[in-house]
């Protein structure tokens, strides 16, 4: 175990290192292949792992592999030690599967779609790397090894959004992605120099026992990692970022921004869930904050016209979801929508993949249409994905979403009355998603087609169609699998279950929970119903409503104004304290050494004149000089 | 005995005149001489200042002082030489190509 | 003691008076001559220290050999004497700062109590008779004395390629 676990890190960097390398003189398929390899290869060793852990007693189901010792600083009460450690549990284990499941996927699918893109070596090497960081935070043993690669993976992301650096669009977005991440790593930092303060550790190992026996735990600690999650994970107001980073290839949108670096948020909550339950009201704020994203990024998402917009406002939504679970104390309820969603989102962005691939890079919805008779196995494959983000069952959304909502409207049944503004938002949310998902496949694939006549869509590739089958196939099955509540089959929670924090004790009848199924079903299929029926008939009149309608409209059509506030609030001060520096650099500190210059060639030119080829004058200023020395020494 | 200041004083007199001479004249020859002046007094010093004590090592300074100026006499005198063949001048500020 | 210092006196106004004409004199035959006498003041001034190797040979050497190469010089030259040319304000800066200096270097050695070699154990309290100079040469000295000859050496070639006539075909 001890190698399966160095292996599982060793082999990313390893290969980031060699195709890094040498990455101008190989091929993009030489390190696709490479590349598929060692994640096919990572996702072997976490079967291995989690088969390892199974055969282990439920409540000591934790490997450690300790490698070498980091630092030590400081002595006594003020003591830090840190160590480079792996750290597998039913947790990390559970995250590592589908990282480097999906993730293997998503890298096959990258061999054919980046097969005629400049460079692709490199962004193997890049992907290669982001596989690395992305373990990194999640076996890390301690929190300074997590947060390594949560600034690990914001680099890599940061790299691959702006994979085309040529392009102004795809280096801005990159930048932007960077910049607000860096603001929730400030809430990070904080909540780990807090942490060591309280418990002298940042060793998982040692923390989650020291955070269950502490009583209450002051919840700005557990805010200020929140406000981390906040910035990775895409939640208000912090989810700018997301939106523009669609600029970047379209596997790199799975991986990072729908599978992966997003759930690393979740990920930390859950690690920490300890904490968030002992931390009076921080899961008030976490459980507002999520249902508000949601529901905000659900209304954006309903006039987006690029395809793969739709698909990051959706990813945000969707994340929001995980929050308010988070948020309820249903931490495993999360972790179930977290993978669910991995299955389906990355489905759903590949397949856009597909399609933009199929348009010679197409994506305004506008110009899309009847795209299933040229895309017929895309088509089938993204609806299996549509419909799972859509919460249709048996689809694999369904039941995370549904335990989501059952959770809040068990509590609010039960008596907390504020959790049925909650449950309602995400009912609203639900009722969003399937609507817009099914304006997303009716303009992209179904009616009339608007498709540049110049262009003649084919299918997708083989490497890229078996990746889209096969996502399609976790997406259909995947949720019944994994856990149904209402028959009692909970695979996935009593897996997790020694590691996260109790949820809360509600229950609700059977009939109840039925009941509300069977209302979460009715809801997404009419939602989905209305949608499709807009869209795939008169799309013109349908196109005419979008612009046509009043005040909210139009506000959800800018986005809300997020990004001016932020342009005025933020970038703007920001800008002109940067100018500002700028005029101090190029005036002050410049001009000082110029000066300096300018002195030396001053006095240079002065002391030139004494070099006249007289030589009473040099003889003079002998006797000078001389004269000089003797006073100063009398 | 004089005391010895007395030998002193003269030496510094001797310092100064040789200087001024060098200083104020404009044939190179007798700059020259002016140096050589100088050098004279430098070795009264030595001398002078080493009567009581050590006198052997005053005078071997002093011997060392007269080897070095009669090299740096003999190859003052060849350029002198050479410097009036090309300037038909013994004067010190004839040649005045080097300059910046 | 009264003797002493009336040789002291006797040299010593040789010497200055000699000086003083050397930096005067504008026939520059008339200065050297001049110069040799000033230098036959400091001999005098030698032997009255009790220097006797090295008035000898300020004599032998100084005024017998570097001011004949002088002579030599200015005959060969055939120097006419040169006019007063008049006192310039670079030449009175130039005389002033001499003054300056000649001022410093006397204060001290007029208000100095006694000019003292410091103490050195390697060599005895010897008068300076030939016979220890050429100890101190060859002992202490030793090196210095090496490094002098290298000098003359080195003097002699410089002087005369310095001063050889150009060949025919050859560069000044």
């Amino acid at each position: 175990m001890n190698l399966v676990g160095a292996l599982l890190l060793a082999l990313p960097l390893g290969t980031a290192a060699v195709i890094g390398l040498l990455h101008r003189r190989l091929a993009t398929k030489q390190a696709g292949a490479l590349a598929f390899g060692m994640t096919a290869a990572c996702f072997g060793l976490a079967v291995a792992a989690f088969f390892h852990l199974q055969g282990l007693p439920a409540d000591a189901r934790v490997v450690e592999v300790p490698l070498w010792r980091w630092m030590e600083l400081g002595g006594g009460a003020s003591r830090l030690a840190l160590d480079v450690g792996i750290y597998l549990d039913v947790l990390s284990v559970t995250w590592t599967l589908f990282i480097t499941g999906v993730g293997s996927l998503i890298f096959l699918y990258s061999i054919a779609y980046m097969s005629h893109e400049e460079g692709g070596a490199r962004y193997f090497a890049y992907l290669s790397l982001f596989l690395f960081s992305m373990l990194t935070l999640v076996l890390g043993s301690n929190l300074a090894l997590t947060f390594l690669g949560w600034e690990g993976v914001g680099l890599c992301s940061y790299l691959l959004i702006g994979f085309e650096y040529g392009k102004e669009t795809a280096a801005n977005a990159g930048r932007k992605a960077f910049l607000v991440n860096r603001i929730g790593d400030v809430g990070f930092l904080i909540g780990m120099f807090w942490t060591w303060k309280l418990f002298g550790t940042l060793e998982v190992r040692e923390l989650t026992p020291a955070l269950l026996a502490a009583g209450a735990l002051p919840p700005l600690l557990a805010i200020a990692f929140f406000v981390g999650a906040c910035g990775k994970s895409a939640q208000l107001p912090l989810f700018v970022w997301l939106p523009d980073a669609m600029a970047g290839p379209t596997p790199v949108s799975a991986l990072i921004h729908a599978a992966t670096m997003v759930t690393a948020g979740i990920y930390l909550l859950c690690r920490l869930s300890p904490l968030f339950a002992a931390a009076g009201w921080a899961l008030d704020v976490v459980a507002w904050v999520g249902a508000g994203t949601a529901l905000f990024a659900g209304l954006i998402a309903l006039r987006q016209r690029d395809i793969k917009r739709v698909l990051a406002y959706s990813t945000v939504s969707q994340l929001g979801y995980m929050f308010l679970a988070c948020g309820l104390g249903a931490f495993a309820s999360a972790a179930f929508h977290v993978v669910t969603h991995a299955f389906f989102k990355a489905l759903l962005f590949l397949g856009a993949g597909a399609v933009i691939h199929a348009l010679h890079g197409e994506q305004d919805l506008w110009k899309m249409g009847d795209l299933k008779h040229h895309l017929p196995k895309t088509a089938r494959a993204m609806k299996a994905g549509a419909f799972a983000l859509a919460g249709i069952a048996p689809f694999a959304g369904f039941f995370s979403k549904d335990e989501i909502l059952g959770v809040a409207f068990a509590q609010a049944y039960a008596g907390d009355s504020s959790r049925w503004v909650l449950w309602g938002m995400g009912v609203a949310t639900a009722a969003l998603t399937a609507f817009y998902t099914a304006r997303m496949m009716t303009l992209c694939f179904g009616g009339t087609s608007r498709v540049d006549p110049h262009l003649h869509p084919h299918e997708a590739p083989a490497p890229m169609a078996f990746a889209l089958q096969l996502l399609a196939v976790l997406s259909l099955v995947g949720g019944a699998l994994l856990g149904i509540e209402a028959l009692h089959w909970m695979p996935l929670h009593h897996w997790l279950e020694p590691v996260l924090a109790p949820a809360p004790e509600v229950h609700l009848s059977a009939t109840l929970t039925w009941a509300l199924m069977a209302l979460a079903l009715l809801i997404a299929v009419l939602s989905w119903r209305v949608g499709a029926k807009w869209y795939s008939g008169d799309f013109a009149a349908a196109r005419a409503a979008e612009y046509s309608l009043p005040r909210l409209a139009r506000a959800i059509a800018g986005r809300f104004w997020v990004d001016e506030i932020y342009a005025v609030l933020v970038v703007r001060p920001l800008r002109f304290l940067a100018e500002l520096a700028l005029e101090f650099d190029t005036r002050v500190v410049d001009g000082l050494f110029r000066g300096l210059g300018q002195l030396a060639a001053l006095l240079g030119t002065g002391l030139r004149l004494l070099q006249n080829g007289v030589v009473h004058a040099y003889a003079f200023w002998f006797v000078a000089g001389a004269a000089l020395l003797l006073w100063l020494t009398r | 005995m004089a005391p010895q200041a007395w030998y002193l004083i003269l030496s510094a007199l001797l310092f100064g005149l040789g200087l001024a001479g060098f200083v104020a004249r404009r044939n190179s020859l007798v700059m020259f001489m002016s140096v050589e002046l100088m050098l004279n007094a430098a070795n009264l010093v030595f001398v002078a200042g080493s009567r009581d004590h050590q006198a052997a090592r005053g005078t071997a300074c002093a011997l060392f002082v007269i080897a070095v100026a009669a090299a740096e006499v003999a190859v003052g005198l060849a350029m002198v030489l050479a410097l009036f063949r090309l300037k038909k001048s013994v004067g010190a500020d004839e040649a005045r190509e080097l300059r910046a | 003691m009264l003797s002493e210092r009336f040789a002291f006196l006797l040299f010593a106004a040789i010497a200055l008076v000699g000086a003083v004409n050397v930096v005067t004199r504008r026939n520059p035959v008339h200065a050297a001559l001049w110069l040799v006498g000033s230098f036959l003041g400091v001999a005098g001034l030698f032997l009255t220290l009790g220097a006797g190797l090295l008035g000898a040979i300020q004599v032998m050497v100084y005024a017998g050999a570097i001011m004949v190469l002088f002579l030599f010089v200015i005959l060969l030259l055939n120097l006419e004497t040169t006019p007063f040319e008049g006192l310039s304000i670079a030449r009175g800066a130039s005389l002033l700062a001499a003054a300056a200096t000649l001022a410093l270097v006397v204060v001290p050695f007029a208000t100095a109590k006694e000019l003292r070699a410091p103490a050195t154990p390697d060599l005895p309290e010897l008068p300076a008779t030939a016979g220890n100079v050429a100890n101190a040469l060859f002992t202490k000295y030793a090196l210095p004395f090496e490094v002098v000859s290298l000098l003359l050496l080195i003097a002699m070639v410089g002087a005369i390629h310095l001063a050889r006539r150009p060949r025919r075909g050859e560069p000044a």
